[in-house]
């Protein structure tokens, strides 16, 4: 009986070796997708373009890695991979892409229908990174070779460092899929454009209303703007403002946010007072090098000229009915009664939102 | 079976048996009524299962060195005892047989696609029954080491803060009604299952009686604050309408983290969220061994049939379109098992001088 026991036992624990032999996937039969994008081509077809790495032999141990493009087209993204994958020879993995591009015709018609296969395979690595481009995507995936690494790690590369500087938000699938689901919420996108067909460059931020990008982009400063005004300061915000004495550029180190919502009972008038501080360093201000600067004076003039910029943005905001700011989810809690009764999508056409900028120039560099 | 088992053993005996598979979908379960006061449903919940455990505690405190399936037999005769006993015995092999289904579903879902749900099934309930088989102390001291991992899966979550994270989709707190809150706790009742066992090993902690309902009660206090940790950190993490969309959110909030020397957070989560779930299934053939045995040989040999038994209804249950039906009706009846039936018998206790016969020998 006890032996019985026993061999059951391990009868019972051998399988535990198989496991492998149905869902092994051997790296040397995998296309690593490192990048794709997606266009609208037509009125329903989108067009898929995937970077993956060929290693090739050298001999001597020595590889050479080609940066390979694959262009599909199709109905839908599954089988769009399904027609590359059949091009190429081992299987398509997608789940090391790091950088999803999408064209901006695309993005219009709405971004979450084309990438709901991400979020459905439980592989797909959902912190990629999105970003909408101007024109063609597949233009921006397929550019020549940035830095000799491959294409989609010099987008990424690129992004990142935009973030860092405060230009652009960071965006992935993952926070992507929440910001859009939302109600009182709407997301911003990082774009990425070609510069005279030599350079990629990623300085605008995409509006989007609802899970669409409405067409409305904010450059540079002005997207900088939007960044602190929504709270978000990265390493640090480099801003180039125009004042009297000439331009000056203020790198921003520190940033105090204070927004406040507030609605009118009886009129329905929404208000929306955003307070930012900003504190940092002169960074240059050409015209100063033989005089001191009266930092009392900048910091007035830089603020004026941000107020007055900012009022841009909110125009921009309420062109492209988004609600970057996450008003409408504020709202919501201080005013459940009027959330629930309103017309959203009408109701922000009629937000007012108030924008108050205060610079505090803590250091002029190793100058005065 | 005289082996004992002290305090600590008991109260990780029963954490580690609540707390299985139902956690990982439960933020999304609760989402179509209580939306963002789930995690209140959560706490109503265990509530509730703190008056069943009082219940319990009256009871067992009558019959201090009787199990279940003993004081059924004393109260009500050995043959409607027995077949009372019977009858909780297949709840409890239904109940592992149907745990190691949505296991086996999980695993294939999330990591191993193509692996035949057979031979997962057989890993799962050929670990568990390699448990089981052992007497309870060796089941308890197993059951306290892996606790350990605890404090592994609540650091990973702590991570998830690093997200994007709204407090205000909480708010304002208590917005979707008394009514929608409480048809969430009927959803999370069903994911707290696991506390009936302190039924069965109650009377097998050594020593008095007294301060024992403080170590239930700690026991399920741990167990609700954990599932409100994990539904709250899922309301924050996603937007409602998200939530309501994944099967697991618990996993799925983790996709969100990626570290250059780690990736795929959710893998490492979910192998080792695997453990609490295996021990789940132990407990559950422990319980179901110590319902209609009393001699450690005859409790070996039924553990070894109920093992065959979950095995069985695993495969039919695995091959099932849906479970749905079977959930509902399952999920009823073991309600009136563990709820209704001792505070039926602690109420009959009254009537009969069984009581007061343990209580003298």
């Amino acid at each position: 009986m006890k032996r019985g026991i026993k061999f059951a036992a391990c009868l019972s624990l051998l399988p535990m070796l198989l496991t492998g032999c149905w869902d092994i996937q051997n790296l040397t039969n995998k296309k690593l997708v490192n990048g794709l994008s997606l266009d609208l081509v037509g009125n329903d077809q989108m067009m898929g373009t995937i970077r993956t790495i060929v290693l090739e032999s050298k001999g001597g141990g020595q590889f050479d890695a080609k940066d390979e493009v694959i262009k599909a087209v199709g109905a839908s993204v599954y089988l769009i991979g399904y027609k590359i994958d059949n091009m190429l020879p081992g299987t398509l993995e997608a789940s090391k892409t790091h950088v999803v591009i999408i064209g901006e015709e695309l993005a219009k018609k709405g971004v979450m229908a084309p990438l709901e296969p991400f979020y459905r395979n439980p592989k797909f690595f959902l912190k990629a990174d999105l970003i909408i481009s101007k024109g063609m995507a597949s233009e921006v995936l397929s550019f020549n070779k940035i830095d000799n690494s491959p294409v989609a790690f010099g987008i990424k590369q690129i992004l990142h460092s935009a973030a860092r500087k405060t230009v652009v938000p960071k965006q992935t699938l993952y926070s992507l899929w929440s910001e859009v689901s939302t109600q009182g919420e709407d997301a911003i996108v990082p774009m990425i454009r070609k510069v005279n067909e030599t350079a990629l460059t990623v300085d605008g931020i995409c509006l989007f209303d609802g899970d669409r990008y409405s067409g409305v982009t904010l450059e540079r400063a002005d997207s900088t703007i939007l960044l602190l005004m929504d709270g978000t300061l990265n390493a640090q915000a480099t801003m180039n403002i125009p004042i009297e004495q000439g331009m000056s550029t203020i790198l921003v180190r520190k940033l105090k946010r204070s927004i406040h919502v507030t609605a009118n009972g009886s009129t329905g008038k929404i208000e929306c007072s955003v307070h930012v501080d900003l504190y940092g360093a002169i960074a240059s201000l050409p015209s100063r090098m033989d005089r001191e600067i009266d930092r009392k004076q900048v910091n007035q003039e830089m603020a004026d000229w941000l107020n007055k910029e900012s009022s841009v943005v909110t125009a921009k905001l309420r062109q492209a009915n988004c609600d970057a700011l996450g008003i409408g989810r504020r709202l919501r809690v201080k005013y459940p009664e009027l959330w629930r009764s309103m017309d959203r999508e009408q109701k922000y056409q009629n937000v007012v939102i108030k924008p108050s900028f205060t610079v505090h120039i803590n250091s002029t560099g190793v100058l005065n | 079976m005289n082996s004992t088992i002290d305090r600590t053993q008991l109260l990780f005996l029963i954490i580690k048996t609540q707390i299985g598979i139902g956690l990982l979908s439960l933020p999304a379960e609760i989402q179509s009524s209580a939306k963002s006061d789930s995690w209140i449903s959560v706490l109503v919940a265990g509530t509730v299962i703190q008056f069943i455990l009082l219940v319990y505690w009256l009871l067992l405190r009558k019959f201090p060195n009787d199990n279940l399936s003993a004081i059924t037999v004393r109260m009500l005769g050995p043959y409607i005892g027995r077949a009372i006993n019977a009858v909780y015995y297949a709840f409890f092999v239904f109940i592992a047989a149907y745990a190691s289904t949505l296991y086996v579903e999980l695993v294939k879902n999330w990591m191993l696609p193509l692996t035949p749900g057979w031979i997962l099934l057989l890993l799962i309930i050929g670990t568990s029954l390699y448990l089981a088989y052992d007497n309870l102390r060796v089941i308890a001291r197993f059951f306290v080491l892996s606790s350990a991992l605890f404090i592994v899966l609540i650091m990973i979550s702590i991570l998830t803060f690093s997200n994007n994270v709204h407090v205000s989709n909480i708010m304002p707190i208590g917005q979707t009604g008394v009514l929608q809150i409480l048809n969430g706790s009927e959803k999370t009742f069903f994911s707290m299952l696991g506390f009936e066992v302190t039924l069965f090993y109650f009377s097998q902690v050594q020593g008095n009686r007294k301060g024992m309902f403080k170590v239930i009660s700690l026991a399920n206090l741990f167990v609700t604050l954990f599932y409100t940790y994990f539904v709250f950190i899922c309301l924050i993490g996603f937007s409602p309408d998200a939530l309501g969309h994944m099967n697991e959110p618990v996993l799925y909030i983790l996709k969100g983290l990626s570290y250059q020397l780690f990736d795929r957070i959710d893998l490492i989560f979910l192998t080792i969220w695997i453990i609490p779930m295996t021990v789940t299934i132990v407990s559950y053939l422990c319980v179901a061994g110590k319902s209609l045995t009393t001699s450690q040989s005859a409790y070996q040999k039924l553990v070894l049939f109920s093992g065959a038994a979950v095995f069985a209804i695993g495969w039919y249950l695995s091959k099932l379109e849906s479970l749905e039906p079977f959930n509902k009706w399952l999920e009823k009846a073991y309600f009136i098992m563990i709820a209704a039936v001792p505070l039926l018998l602690w109420l009959g206790s009254f009537l009969t001088t069984a009581g007061a016969k343990a209580e003298s020998t």
